[in-house]
């Protein structure tokens, strides 16, 4: 297809159907035949045959039907040099059926939440396009590189506190047998300019970049280029007197994000621990989620320390005076009622790390045990 | 010998194999190391795990619902308008564990007296079930359990409803589960939660009189009746009534319903004598019609035919007060 580079002759749709008329409005040389396959008709009037239009401009042209359009270029010797004209390519992201988020393509949850009901597959990961365009919006066939990377800083994690990333842990591009973090699709792999893919969050919460590039032409990456990865409508949860706040780390400086649910249950649990021990120390919450939940790492190195704590739901309370002598935790003389009344609140309270130091009430305060009464 | 080195190898053979059989019939998930048994003879649960030092730590957690009992219920009209209902519950003398916590969900109401007994704490509450407008009346204790053999009273509610046959839960004495650090692996957390703790979060279920149908002040006959009459479907459904008499229940408390959409007071309460009828066994097509063959078989479950009784009577009396009343 000479027409990218050659010289600027003529530019037309190149589908058409129907009547195309091109009055006045066309220049053609005459070193070019023009080719159509399917039912087409051409109607030539005047002297802009092929044959005879040698250096006219074109005039009173029709073509008639229905096809495709190939136009062959004749050099003509005569013809002045082509000049070259640089085209522009763009690619583009975009979900496939999935909802755009904010500024972001599309908002998902990271590896390891569960819902009731709800297979994990359609949660923790996006379909999405990639699609390759000239300048004049029609679709290109190219090699293409994608390339998913975090934000550090993003999803409540302080890189400056924490180690480096395995690459994998931003997540997985998945297009056929192609399964990695970075993934190259060759020029054959595209239909139309399109090419599908799919990207899979790890377990890590916080903004994913995928960065798409063209291997075999230039192109510019527009549009949104982010996936928005974490729990939503996690929130803070408030100060109040019935509880005081612990466990935030230079890595982790937020660590009392929390659901709705699950906000209203600890308010009311440490309510009536409150009045049923108002000589005791108020309720000391460590760890519940981090900004937008997903794995919490505590020491900061991307593993899972918490195996849970990712959706807001799970909330340590302080429980070690029997060992530790820490201030603030809840004496073990009150462990039966503190377990029953987070069980009558629909939390179940389950002792982690028992006659330790680290003793601390485990609270799994999800949905479940609101229904299950 | 050969016979005897067959006869051995037989017997090794099927005791492998019983073995095994009964040992996967009992694991009920195994993932990466971890896995949780179910010891039926004991009713307790044992979870395995590697634990966050590579070392196998081994957990037994028996359900609170290792308990028998058994529960008495009382129910009377008060003059205020309000049911005053009563508990007692006798812990059976071969129950494996102590009673310490009873609770119930009960039709939402603005009057509303409790009581228990001394050394037993309460909790009151609306329900997380956004769908549900009731409240969880909770009691339990700590520092006093209700040991086998032994029985407790003076649990007590006065509340603008009406009984109905349905769930209350108690808890039997536990420990708190409790893991040497985090516990098992995600997957092992979830199965034991979702099939095993969740399965009896409140407790062992046992079917009594339970205050779930609301009376409003004034009365309004249509919403009482209805509610009633939507307990009536589920007690059939439920199989507590008798094949032979459900379809003339359903029939009659319909034209009882049907009357007092219609504003007919008269006619729903002629209509409701016949529903009363049926519960009695009073009515010619069953009363006594299988008497000479088979004995005793009651049509409705004893506590359920004596609170369709005082339902029944509760709402005869409330619509004479109305007849004649525009409502």
């Amino acid at each position: 297809m000479r027409a990218i580079t050659g010289y600027p002759k003529y530019i037309a749709s190149q589908w058409y159907t129907g009547v195309n008329s091109r009055d006045n409005a066309v220049r053609e040389v005459c070193d070019q035949l023009e080719v159509y396959y399917g039912f087409s008709f051409r109607i030539w009037n005047g002297g802009n045959s092929p044959a005879s239009c040698v250096g006219s401009n074109s005039t009173n042209s029709y073509s008639i039907g229905l096809g495709f359009r190939f136009r062959y270029t004749n050099d003509n010797p005569n013809s002045p040099p082509p000049l070259e004209v640089e085209k522009k390519y763009t690619i583009k992201l975009s979900p496939v059926t999935a909802q755009a988020y904010g500024n972001y393509l599309t908002a998902i949850e990271p590896n390891g939440i569960t819902r009731s009901g709800v297979p994990e597959n359609l949660i923790n990961q996006v379909k999405l396009i990639a699609e390759v365009k000239d300048q004049d919006g029609n679709p290109v066939n190219a090699a293409i590189k994608l390339k998913v990377t975090a934000l550090e800083g993003s999803g409540g994690h302080v890189q400056a506190y924490h180690t480096e990333r395995n690459p994998y842990q931003a997540g997985k591009l998945k297009a056929g047998m192609l399964n990695s973090d970075t993934i190259d699709i060759p020029k054959s792999g595209m239909l139309n300019g399109i090419v599908e893919f799919k990207y899979v969050a790890s377990a890590i919460s916080g903004d994913h970049k995928i960065e798409a590039t063209c291997t075999d032409i230039t192109c510019n990456q527009i549009g949104q280029d982010s996936v928005w990865v974490g729990v939503q409508d996690l929130k803070l949860l408030p100060n109040s007197t019935l509880y005081q706040f612990i466990g935030d780390t230079d890595a982790h400086p937020d660590n009392h994000y929390i659901s709705g649910l699950a906000a209203k249950k600890i308010d009311n649990i440490a309510f009536v621990y409150r009045e049923e021990f108002p000589k005791d120390k108020v309720l000391h919450i460590n760890d519940i989620s981090l900004q937008r939940g997903g794995l919490f790492d505590i020491s900061g190195k991307w593993k899972p320390s918490h195996k849970t704590h990712n959706k807001g739901t799970d909330i340590d309370i302080r429980a070690n005076e029997f060992v530790g002598k820490t201030p603030g935790d809840i004496p073990k003389r009150n462990y039966k009622d503190f377990y029953r009344i987070s069980k009558r609140h629909g939390c179940l309270a389950v002792r982690e790390f028992a006659d330790q130091p680290k003793e601390h009430f485990h609270l799994y305060c999800n949905e479940k045990y609101g229904k299950a009464e | 010998m050969k016979k005897l080195t067959k006869c051995i190898k037989f017997n090794l053979l099927f005791f492998v194999l019983f073995y095994a059989n009964t040992s996967i019939a009992n694991i009920l998930i195994s993932h990466e190391g971890d896995s949780i048994f179910y010891d039926e003879s004991n009713n307790h649960y044992v979870i395995k795990y590697v634990g966050i030092n590579g070392q196998i730590n081994e957990v037994i957690w028996t359900p609170p619902t290792n308990i028998t009992v058994e529960v008495e219920a009382k129910y009377k009209s008060l003059k205020d308008g309000r049911i005053k209902y009563e508990y007692e519950i006798e812990v059976d003398e071969d129950s494996k564990q102590s009673l310490v916590a009873f609770q119930f969900y009960t039709s939402f109401t603005d009057d509303f007296y409790t009581n228990k007994p001394i050394d037993w704490k309460e909790i009151i509450r609306g329900s997380y079930d956004k769908t549900k407008t009731g409240k969880w009346i909770n009691w339990y204790t700590t520092s006093s359990p209700v040991t086998a053999g032994n029985k407790i009273e003076g649990f007590e509610v006065k509340i603008m409803a009406l009984p109905v046959y349905s769930n209350i839960y108690v808890e039997g004495d536990t420990e708190i589960l409790a893991f040497q650090d985090y516990g098992p692996s995600l997957e092992v957390q979830e199965y034991f939660q979702e099939k095993v703790v969740l399965k009896d979060f409140n407790g062992k279920s046992i079917y009594t009189s339970v205050p779930l149908i609301p009376i409003s002040e004034p009365f309004h006959p249509i919403s009482t009746y209805t509610s009633f009459h939507d307990y009536l479907l589920k007690y059939i459904e439920k199989k507590y009534v008798d094949s032979s008499i459900s379809m003339s229940l359903i029939d009659a408390s319909t034209a009882v319903l049907t009357a007092l959409t219609a504003n007919e007071v008269n006619s729903a309460l002629t209509k409701l004598r016949a529903v009363k009828k049926l519960v009695e066994g009073e009515d010619g097509n069953h009363k006594n019609k299988n008497d000479d063959s088979e004995k005793a078989k009651p049509l409705i479950i004893k506590e359920l035919r004596n609170i369709l009784k005082f339902n029944i009577k509760f709402i005869t009396k409330k619509l004479k007060e109305l007849s004649g009343e525009k409502y």
